[in-house]
């Protein structure tokens, strides 16, 4: 094994291979989270069920209770906590991954491994939340007699969207926060206004046909509608707009890969 | 031995900083220029409204810009212990730094044969609320042993740091004595080919100071290279085949370890 040290010239390259070789600690860092996130808690591990069970009753209260939003023929409850499991799951990794390097920064200065570790622990350790949240809505499918069919074939590739998406918007997030904590303050916001142009709350057949292929252009959009087809009955499938999501998602992650990359070599000079 | 290829190969290796408040400017310039953009409206309202002075450009870049270190070149070459010694600031940290890839160089070029350990200090990756087990299955992981070696000196690295008892408690009721020495037992039980080491051996009592000294003699007679950083210099000579001074950041002089700290005393006190 040889490691040769070079001042950082040129177009930056991805390496990978390097990252896949530290799996590891990808994986080790992640179960530390997990371990960490509900220390110290009376509650512990059930904040992940009080978190989107309450999101679910105030939107209950106010799109079912005091707006009322059509859904199609679906129970409310049912139709907004379809949405809600990958939208928090999502709001959860962005905003981990947006602060994962500064979070781990006393490691950064001590020790050598690739950074992208780090984005990608955090979008892992996500999924346990995922998990629970998602048993809250299979729990209330059963409850409100909704069978679930052969298209729940279709929900890793939701889940694995959504992560890819998590991660490819948390790349740019995390490195630029590095040196702009701006990024920070600015995100509580930024995710509240994505929250409002997605369909968490509603259905996406409100949005006037000229608008929706910009509407869909937004990769939660995607998400939402198919865990929607997935899981409720009579609910329309993604359309073929649904496809520029999955370009988008490929455009931000791969310039977010590069732009992690370039930023990289001065993480532990800058954090 | 001397016909083989170092382990260690510097040459003319420099890491140049920006200091100072100004916003850190990248070699590239764009941070600099997306940031005055982003406040340059702010800039010119402010003076309008308060009617604040311009700030000064006079300053220039090159101002501050100051190189850590310099043209600083070595090599070592395999089973060498090399001690490195200076004053604090000199630039001694960074050069472990761009070593162990935590950080770049501006210029030069190095070459590590073989798998490398950095130790820059004692508990690295450690976590408060996980237990003394957890954190050395953590802490090893990071600094790169596989599970299996995890596993395997697992009861020895436990049987140095001489926590049995609080083995399952979380490291954060840990006394700081505890929190050092299951620290140094992790990084102690490194098995690399090339070892780079800063000042990890100045943890606990007395007594376990004797015993990291007596671990770190064993580690040097296994025939790893070992890169050494200290300002215990009675430790350095004894351990050191061989040591540089580092002043304002450039290689001061290169030989024997006692000579070399003798150099390096007088200076000091100058």
């Amino acid at each position: 094994m040889i490691t040769e040290i070079q001042p950082p010239s040129g177009w930056p390259r991805l390496e990978l291979g390097e990252v896949w070789r530290h799996l590891q600690i990808v994986k080790i860092l992640a179960i530390r989270d997990i371990k960490v996130r509900y220390k110290q808690s009376i509650v512990g591990i059930g904040w992940a069920i009080v978190q989107p069970l309450f999101t679910m009753l105030v939107f209950v209260a106010i799109f079912s209770g005091i707006v009322k939003v059509p859904t199609d023929g679906v129970v409310y409850q049912l139709f907004v906590m379809s949405a809600l499991a990958p939208w928090l799951y999502f709001v959860h990794a962005v905003n981990t991954t947006t602060s994962c390097l500064v979070a781990n920064q006393t490691l950064i200065m001590r020790v050598y491994f690739p950074r992208l570790v780090f984005p990608i622990s955090a979008v892992v350790s996500g999924l346990v939340d995922f998990l629970i949240a998602f048993m809250l809505l299979l729990v209330m499918l059963v409850y409100y007699g909704q069978a679930i069919t052969v298209k729940i074939m279709f929900l890793p590739f939701l889940v694995a969207f959504s992560m890819l998406n998590a991660l490819a918007l948390g790349l740019w997030l995390s490195a630029l926060n590095v040196q702009y904590r701006d990024v920070y303050h600015a995100l509580p916001f930024v995710l509240q206004v994505l929250m409002f142009i997605s369909p968490v709350g509603y259905p996406s057949s409100l949005i006037p046909e000229k608008w929706q292929w910009l509407f869909l252009l937004n990769p939660m959009a995607t998400v939402i509608n198919g865990f929607r087809w997935v899981f409720l009955e009579g609910q329309p499938a993604p359309g073929w707009y649904s496809l520029f999501s999955v370009a988008v998602v490929g455009v931000v992650l791969l310039g977010g890969l590069y732009f992690f990359r370039w930023q990289e070599d001065r993480f532990a000079d800058v954090v | 031995m001397s016909s083989d290829k170092p382990m260690i190969e510097v040459q003319g290796i420099g890491k140049r900083y920006w200091v100072g408040g100004l916003p850190l400017i990248d070699h590239r310039g764009m941070h600099a220029l997306l940031e005055r953009a982003i406040q340059a409206p702010y800039r010119a309202l402010s003076q309008k409204l308060f009617d604040t002075k311009p700030p000064l450009h006079s300053v220039s870049r090159q101002a501050h810009l100051r190189w850590a270190i310099r043209n600083i070149s070595f090599n070592v070459a395999k089973g060498e212990v090399l001690g490195i010694v200076g004053q604090n600031g000199a630039g001694k940290s960074v050069l472990l730094k761009i070593l162990s890839r935590i950080t770049r160089p501006t210029e030069g070029y190095a070459r590590l044969q073989g798998s490398v350990s950095c130790m820059l200090e004692a508990g690295v990756g450690f976590h408060p609320e996980l237990t003394g087990r957890e954190n050395i299955r953590l802490s090893g992981a990071i600094l790169g042993m596989s599970r299996r070696e995890i596993e395997t000196r697992m009861d020895e690295i436990i049987s140095f740091a001489e926590i049995d008892e609080y083995l399952d408690t979380p490291v954060k009721h840990y006394s700081s004595g505890m929190f050092m020495r299951l620290g140094f037992a992790v990084v102690a039980h490194l098995e690399t080919d090339i070892m780079l080491i800063d000042e990890v051996l100045a943890v606990g009592d007395e007594q376990f100071a004797r015993r990291c000294t007596e671990k770190m003699r064993s580690v040097v007679r296994s025939g790893k290279t070992i890169l050494f950083v200290s300002h215990d210099l009675d430790a350095l000579v004894e351990i050191c085949d061989r040591a540089i001074l580092i002043r304002n950041g450039g290689i001061e002089m290169d030989g024997a370890p006692d000579r070399v700290v003798a150099e390096h005393k007088a200076t000091a006190l100058r």
